[in-house]
Formats: C-alpha cells, sequence, structure tokens
C-alpha cells in the first residue's frame, strides 16, 4: 500500500508556520538573564515537533537545521549551558531561516542553502563554544572510565546526519580520532541513510569522548555504544538499526522483532489472533501488571463499535 | 469487526498521516492531541491499541502511559510509543511505564502498518 505523502503537507506547513510563530514570541519575550523554564520547554517543543513532522514528511533542510536547533535548546533548558544573547539572535535568525525554507517548499520563492549552512555551522559553533566554556575548569586528564566489558572492545551504533555524500568522509575522519584511542574499524555500513552504522570499538575507549566525537553529526539519541559481542539488541529486542523494538523477543520466533530496528517491543508479544478477538488480553507485561486472568475480569466489555 | 486504534500526537500532521494510513488498512483510529486528551478518550472506549507521541504539551506519553497501566482496562492493552528520541534511557523510561514497545519518528507509513499488524494483527 503505497500512501501518497503530499496529501499531509498542507497540514505539514500550517502547522509548522505556528510552530515558527511561536517560537519567534516566545524569543522575543525571553529573560536572558532568567528565562522561564515553561517558556523554554515550549521553545524546545517547537522546534522538536517540526523536527519530527518534517523529518516525515521527507523535508530533510528543515530536519535538519531544527535538529542543531534542538540540540541547543534542549541543553539549555537542562540548565547544561547558559543562555546567552547571542544564542537568541542565532535562534531568531535559525527561525527566518526556517521560515524561507518553509516557503520554498510552498512554491513560494527560493531557498538559500549558503545561508542554511551558515546558521546551522553558528549553531555547532554556540553550542561546542558554550560547552567548552563551560568545560573548561574541569578539564583536568584522568583515568578513562571504561564500560563493563570494555577490554573485548565495545560496539558502536550510529545514524549519521547531513548529506548522504559526506556520510564516508564522516566516518573516516571519525576513525581517525578513533585511531589515537586504540582504533575502530566499521563492521556494517548502513543500506539505507537512516539506519545505523556499526564499527567496533578497540582499546579502551572512552564512550563519552565517542559521544562527543559523534554528537554533532549523528542523529540525536542514536548513538549506542555497548560492550563488544552483546550487539545492539540484547537487553532489549531492538531491531540492528535501533528505529524500533520491543522489550522483549516476540513469541512469534523470531529472535529481533524487525528487520530494520525502527520500532521495538518490551515484552513478549503474543500470537496474533488469526481473526477477531482483538478484545483479548495480551500478557506481555508480566512485571507492569496485574495478571492477565485478573485484568480480564476485571476489564469492563469490549465497547468496541466498528 | 474492525481493531480500534487511538492515535496520540500533537502534530496535527503526523496524526493526519497515522490515522489516513491506518484506516487505509481497515482499522478503526481515533485521534487526541495530547496526553491529556488522550487519557479522556481512553476511558471512553476500550481500544485494542495506543499509540502516543513522547513530547506533547499538558500531558507527555510517558505519564499518559503510566495512567493508563492504572486504569483496569489498559493493563493488558498493547501501548506503542512513537518517539524522535531512541536512546536507551528513553527505553527504559518507556519499559517502566508500561510501555509495548517503540517506533522511530520518523517513520513511514509502510513502518507503521508493519509494527501495528505485528501487535495486533
Amino acid at each position: 500500500m503505497a500512501i501518497d505523502m503530499s496529501q499531509f503537507y498542507q497540514v505539514f506547513f500550517e502547522e509548522t508556520g505556528e510552530h515558527l510563530a511561536t517560537m519567534e514570541n516566545l524569543l522575543l519575550t525571553l529573560d536572558v538573564g532568567n528565562p522561564d523554564p515553561e517558556q523554554l520547554n515550549a521553545i524546545f517543543r517547537a522546534a522538536h515537533s517540526i523536527k519530527g513532522s518534517s523529518g516525515t514528511f521527507g523535508f530533510s533542510d528543515l530536519a535538519d537545521v531544527t535538529h542543531i536547533l534542538e540540540n541547543l535548546l534542549d541543553r539549555i533548558r537542562k540548565g547544561e549551558l547558559k543562555l546567552r544573547e547571542d544564542m537568541i539572535d542565532a535562534f531568531l535568525d535559525a527561525g527566518d531561516i526556517l521560515k524561507s525554507l518553509l516557503a520554498a517548499h510552498k512554491g513560494e520563492g527560493a531557498a538559500d542553502p549558503g545561508a542554511t549552512a551558515n546558521i546551522c555551522a553558528r549553531l555547532h559553533e554556540l553550542t561546542e563554544n558554550a560547552a567548552a566554556q563551560r568545560a573548561a575548569p574541569a578539564t583536568v586528564p584522568s583515568a578513562v572510565p571504561v564500560e563493563a566489558g570494555a577490554a573485548n572492545g565495545q560496539e558502536l551504533y550510529f545514524v549519521l546526519d547531513g548529506d548522504v555524500a559526506a556520510h564516508d568522509r564522516t566516518v573516516e575522519i571519525l576513525l581517525d580520532e578513533l585511531a589515537a584511542q586504540g582504533g575502530a574499524c566499521v563492521v556494517a555500513r548502513p543500506q539505507a541513510y537512516d539506519q545505523p552504522w556499526h564499527l567496533h570499538l578497540t582499546g579502551s575507549v572512552d564512550p563519552d569522548q565517542v559521544r562527543g566525537m559523534l554528537e554533532f553529526v549523528a542523529r540525536n539519541d542514536s548513538i549506542r555504544i555497548v560492550p563488544a559481542g552483546e550487539g545492539a539488541a540484547t537487553a532489549l529486542a531492538d531491531s540492528p538499526d535501533g528505529a524500533y523494538g520491543f522489550f522483549d523477543t516476540p513469541t512469534s520466533g523470531q529472535a529481533v522483532a524487525a528487520e530494520d530496528d525502527a520500532y521495538g517491543f518490551f515484552e513478549p508479544l503474543p500470537a496474533v489472533p488469526a481473526t477477531g478477538a482483538a478484545e483479548e488480553a495480551y500478557g506481555f507485561f508480566e512485571p507492569l501488571s496485574a495478571p492477565t486472568q485478573e485484568a480480564k475480569a476485571s476489564a469492563p466489555g469490549s465497547t468496541e463499535t466498528a | 469487526m474492525a481493531k480500534s486504534i487511538l492515535a496520540i500526537d500533537d502534530s496535527a500532521s503526523i496524526r493526519q498521516m497515522v490515522g489516513f494510513t491506518l484506516k487505509s488498512s481497515g482499522y478503526e483510529v481515533v485521534e487526541a492531541v495530547d496526553g491529556m486528551d488522550g487519557l479522556e478518550k481512553a476511558k471512553g472506549k476500550t481500544f485494542n491499541l495506543i499509540l502516543t507521541d513522547q513530547n506533547m504539551p499538558r500531558m507527555d506519553g510517558l505519564t499518559l502511559i503510566k495512567n493508563l497501566r492504572g486504569l483496569a482496562q489498559y493493563k493488558t492493552v498493547p501501548i506503542l510509543m512513537l518517539t524522535t528520541e531512541s536512546s536507551d534511557t528513553m527505553k527504559q523510561q518507556g519499559r517502566a511505564a508500561g510501555a509495548t514497545g517503540w517506533l522511530v519518528k520518523p517513520f513511514d507509513p509502510q513502518k507503521l502498518v508493519e509494527v501495528v499488524k505485528k501487535v495486533i494483527g
């Protein structure tokens, strides 16, 4: 079944326009010295929402800019970085760029790739500078923390952002950087742009440092580092690319819930009933809920009406 | 009889896409705009599956899941999180809240249907 995604564009354009207007209004009234956490959260949510839906509908330029914006906003709202006046200026400029990208997608004018690249670079720089300033007093060389099992190396998974054509070069640079820490090699390349790279890290590579290296090139929260041999799908039965997962192995027999890790389940799923019986209770929350029989007994009758 | 799904997301375009896709696949779909709205709608009818975004105003997905698991009729109904966050921390929080699994955004309609079929057929 092929779904024509363009039928959803109009709603996407409208809601993105609203999010951008909200973001601008909130930024203009934000107290730099003492920002209201609720306001910060609302600005973050607007950027987050634009990122999620623009990615879903294939507007990758909007997704790229909001991804960087969201990262910086997230760190500010969590108190990891201090809000500064030049950040607000950059956020407002980013909002203008996003408006122009949105207009271009609507067929109103053309986007300026140079300006888009510039704002991404500026947001990157702000994040790095602020993080460096914050970290500076504490930069004391110390024993590298090594995760359990790291003696045999570690497995690194991440999904790269940005231009696919540049991904190989990005990974080369990463491998060069990791060479200084004991080395790394590529185990598996992604089959599609949104699937993860899998690298094996040898030696005592510091996971935090690796995360730092990947922070601005990999997709938010796609970075996973596990002791060698455990693979990405041990504790949680998610699929190899991290895109989905279940909280335990589905009972249908397959070890991993799907081919590409776009989703996952946390507990064994029951065999799918061949027909009807949709109100049948499912018993895969053993640690979390009342016994299935009890739940069934206490549940009201199905109100399914369709 | 069509199986019923409650789809909760504060993004109207995502709701529209999810709703259209699942209805096209023969499911009955009710949409909710945030966790609070989702909780109210869930109380009015026992759905076969709940799909929820995480980051939403008023009530987020994790809070919604905890609330649903406190209701007798939702002790065992599958709940999937639709989330841009796929960190292990988020997964552990999801599991602890009582989620059945997760689906990472962005996802395409085919993937959504694939996952839903795995859960409720």
